[in-house]
C-alpha cells in the first residue's frame, strides 16, 4: 500500500506527499516546531520539500514517534497530519501547519 | 489478487477531438512524487521527470474546495482500485462530458503536462542542484555558461586575435598578451599629457599640483603640497618685482649668510627696517659686524664701515662749457630766486643769498657759493667743487680771488682801500669759466 501524508493550510494550500519519500523529521531550537522533509517534488538534486508544523512545546519526540508508528503500522493509506480546513490534526500536540505549498 | 500501486498507470488525454489522443500520456504510479494544491480549484501531480533529473508536473482542474476529497479518492484508487490504468482525465470533460471521462468525482479538466525547468533543448534536460557540485572528472560544455545573467559562450586564447565582446572569457596567456599590447601602446610611446591625462600632476610626481598660474607669477615650494603662486613676486621681461603697486605691504629683498644679512626694501611705516624710516622710504639695511663696500670695476669706491661711517673716494673732472655745470658739494636753502647761473653769492645774516662783492667785508666774508640755477632751494648752491662760471676769470692755473665786480672771480687780487682779498679757487680753463671753487676761510682787508 502506498501511504501518503496530507497537509492542508486552506483549500488553496494543501499537499499530499509520499511517506516513503520522507527523509527526516526535525525539531527546531525553540522546541515548538517540527519540520518534515521529503524528497524534492521537482526532483532537484540536494533539495528537499519541507513542511513545518507548529507543535506544543517539548512534544516533538512524542509527535515524531506517533507519525513513524502510523507510517509503519497504520492501516490507512492517507495519513492526515494537519488539516486546518477541518481542524483535524494527527496528534493533539500538532496545532497548525504554517504553509503546505511547497513548490 | 489485488494489484500493487506501483503496477498501475495514470492516464491523461488533453485532446478535445472526438476519438483523438494527441499529447496523451501514461504516467507510472511508481514514479509519483506527490500532489499539491496551490489554488482552490486545481491540483498538481508530480512525477519523476523523463530523465530523472526533475519532475513532470500535471495540473488538473477540480471542483473548488474539494481538494481533500480528491486526495482521498485518488489515494484510494491507486491503492485499492481494481484497474491497472487510472483515468485521471480523458479529454476536456468540461467541453464534452459524455465522450470523455474520469475515474474521479471532482476532476473537471486536465492541463498539458509540464516538465519543470526544462531547457527545452532536444536530448537534454535541466539538472537543478541546490548544493555544491564537486566534479572529479572533466567538465565539457557545448552550451553557454551564465553568470550574473551574462551568458559566456567562448574562451579567447593567446593564439586568437582579441575580440571585444561580453560573451567571452580569456585565458591567462591571452590576458598577458593583451596587457603587454596595451602597455606597449600606452606607455612605450610618448604620452600626450593634454589628451591622455586628466587632473593635475602632483609635486611628488614632478608636477606643480596647479591647474592654472597667473601670468608672470613666480612659483615657490610648499613641501609636498601644490606649489604656491606668489601674489607679490613676479617677473616681466627684464624686471623682477617684489610687491605690487596695489598692495600696502613692506616689500624687501633679503640676502644673507651665516654672519650677515642685507635688506633692500621700501618702508611701509615709521621705523621699518631702521629707526627713523618713514612710509615710502627706500632702505638699504645691513645686519652684522662687517663693512658695506661699493666697488667699481673691482675697485673699492666707497665703504660704510662697522661704525656706520661712510667713506668714499670722490673723483672730480673739469666741467663742461655750460654755465653752472658742476661736481661737488651742493646745499639747497636760502629761499632766494632770480639768481644768475654761474655767479658767486654771499650768504647774508637774514638767511638769503646776495651777489658776493669784494668791495666790502659785509658782502664777502662768511659762506660763499656758486648759483646752479635761478632758485637756491630748487637748483642748489655749490659750496665746493668743480663748476663752470658765467664769466672767464683768468688763465689756467691762476689763483682766483673774489672780484669787486658783483658775483665774479678774478685772477687779480683787489687792491682798493677796504677791498677784501679772499682766495675762492683756481682757474682750470683759459676762456670758458671752468674753475675749482674752494673759498678760503680767511680773507685780508686792504688798506691803501
Amino acid at each position: 500500500m502506498k501511504k501518503m501524508l496530507f497537509f492542508a493550510n486552506s483549500t488553496s494550500d494543501a499537499a499530499l506527499l509520499l511517506a516513503e519519500d520522507l527523509i527526516d523529521m526535525a525539531i527546531d531550537s525553540d522546541d515548538d516546531a517540527l519540520t518534515l522533509s521529503f524528497k524534492d517534488l521537482n526532483g532537484k538534486l540536494g533539495a528537499t520539500t519541507s513542511i513545518a508544523l507548529t507543535i506544543t512545546s517539548k512534544s516533538g519526540k512524542e509527535v515524531m514517534n506517533a507519525i513513524s508508528e502510523e507510517i509503519t503500522f497504520g492501516e490507512d493509506a492517507m495519513i492526515v497530519i494537519a488539516d486546518e480546513i477541518n481542524s483535524i490534526f494527527f496528534h493533539d500536540d500538532i496545532t497548525a501547519v504554517t504553509n503546505a505549498i511547497v513548490v | 489478487m489485488a494489484l500493487s500501486p506501483d503496477e498501475k498507470f495514470i492516464y491523461v488525454n488533453p485532446d478535445t477531438g472526438a476519438g483523438q489522443f494527441r499529447l496523451s500520456k501514461y504516467y507510472p504510479v511508481r514514479y509519483l512524487r506527490g500532489l499539491e494544491c496551490t489554488t482552490a480549484g486545481a491540483a498538481k501531480l508530480y512525477f519523476r521527470g523523463p530523465l530523472d533529473t526533475n519532475s513532470t508536473q500535471v495540473t488538473i482542474s477540480i471542483t473548488s474546495g474539494y481538494i481533500k476529497e480528491f486526495f482521498i479518492e485518488f489515494l484510494d484508487e491507486i491503492n485499492f482500485g481494481e484497474n491497472s490504468v487510472i483515468v485521471l482525465s480523458d479529454r476536456n470533460i468540461a467541453v464534452d462530458a459524455t465522450t470523455g471521462g474520469t475515474d474521479f468525482q471532482h476532476v473537471n479538466a486536465y492541463s498539458a503536462a509540464l516538465t519543470t525547468s526544462d531547457s527545452l533543448t532536444a536530448g537534454f534536460e535541466d539538472v537543478q542542484i541546490t548544493e555544491d557540485l564537486d566534479i572529479g572528472g572533466d567538465t565539457v560544455m557545448s552550451g553557454s555558461l551564465t553568470l550574473d545573467s551574462v551568458a559566456l559562450s567562448a574562451v579567447q586564447t593567446s593564439a586568437e586575435s582579441f575580440v571585444d565582446n561580453d560573451t567571452s572569457v580569456m585565458t591567462s596567456a591571452a590576458i598577458d598578451d593583451r596587457i603587454n599590447t596595451a602597455v606597449a601602446t600606452t606607455v612605450g610611446s610618448a604620452v600626450d599629457l593634454t589628451s591622455e591625462v586628466s587632473g593635475t600632476l602632483p609635486v611628488a610626481n614632478g608636477g606643480t599640483g596647479l591647474t592654472t598660474v597667473a601670468a608672470n607669477t613666480i612659483l615657490t615650494g610648499n613641501n609636498t603640497a601644490a606649489l604656491t603662486a606668489e601674489a607679490n613676486l613676479s617677473f616681466t621681461n627684464n624686471r623682477l618685482t617684489v610687491g605690487d603697486n596695489g598692495e600696502d605691504i613692506q616689500p624687501y629683498l633679503r640676502i644673507m649668510n651665516d654672519e650677515n644679512s642685507l635688506e633692500l626694501g621700501i618702508s611701509n611705516a615709521a621705523d621699518d627696517f631702521v629707526t627713523g624710516s618713514a612710509d615710502g622710504d627706500i632702505v638699504f639695511n645691513s645686519f652684522g659686524d662687517h663693512n658695506i663696500l661699493f666697488g667699481q670695476n673691482d675697485v673699492l669706491a666707497a665703504k660704510i664701515d662697522t661704525d656706520g661711517d661712510f667713506n668714499l673716494n670722490r673723483k672730480f673732472t673739469v666741467t663742461g662749457d655750460t654755465d653752472g655745470t658742476y661736481e661737488g658739494d651742493v646745499v639747497y636753502f636760502g629761499g632766494t630766486t632770480s639768481m644768475t647761473v654761474g655767479r658767486i653769492y654771499h650768504y647774508k645774516s637774514d638767511g638769503t643769498w646776495e651777489g658776493a662783492d669784494a668791495d666790502a667785508v659785509a658782502t664777502s666774508d662768511g659762506l660763499l657759493a656758486v648759483a646752479l640755477g635761478a632758485a637756491s632751494d630748487t637748483n642748489g648752491m655749490l659750496l665746493r667743487g668743480m663748476v663752470t662760471l658765467d664769466h672767464d676769470p683768468g688763465a689756467v692755473g691762476d689763483v682766483l680771488y673774489l672780484s669787486t665786480t658783483i658775483g665774479q672771480a678774478t685772477a687779480t687780487a683787489p687792491s682798493g682801500n677796504n677791498d677784501i682779498v679772499r682766495v675762492i679757487g683756481y682757474c682750470l680753463d683759459a676762456s670758458n669759466g671752468q674753475i675749482w671753487f674752494n673759498p678760503d676761510n680767511t680773507f685780508v682787508e686792504v688798506t691803501a
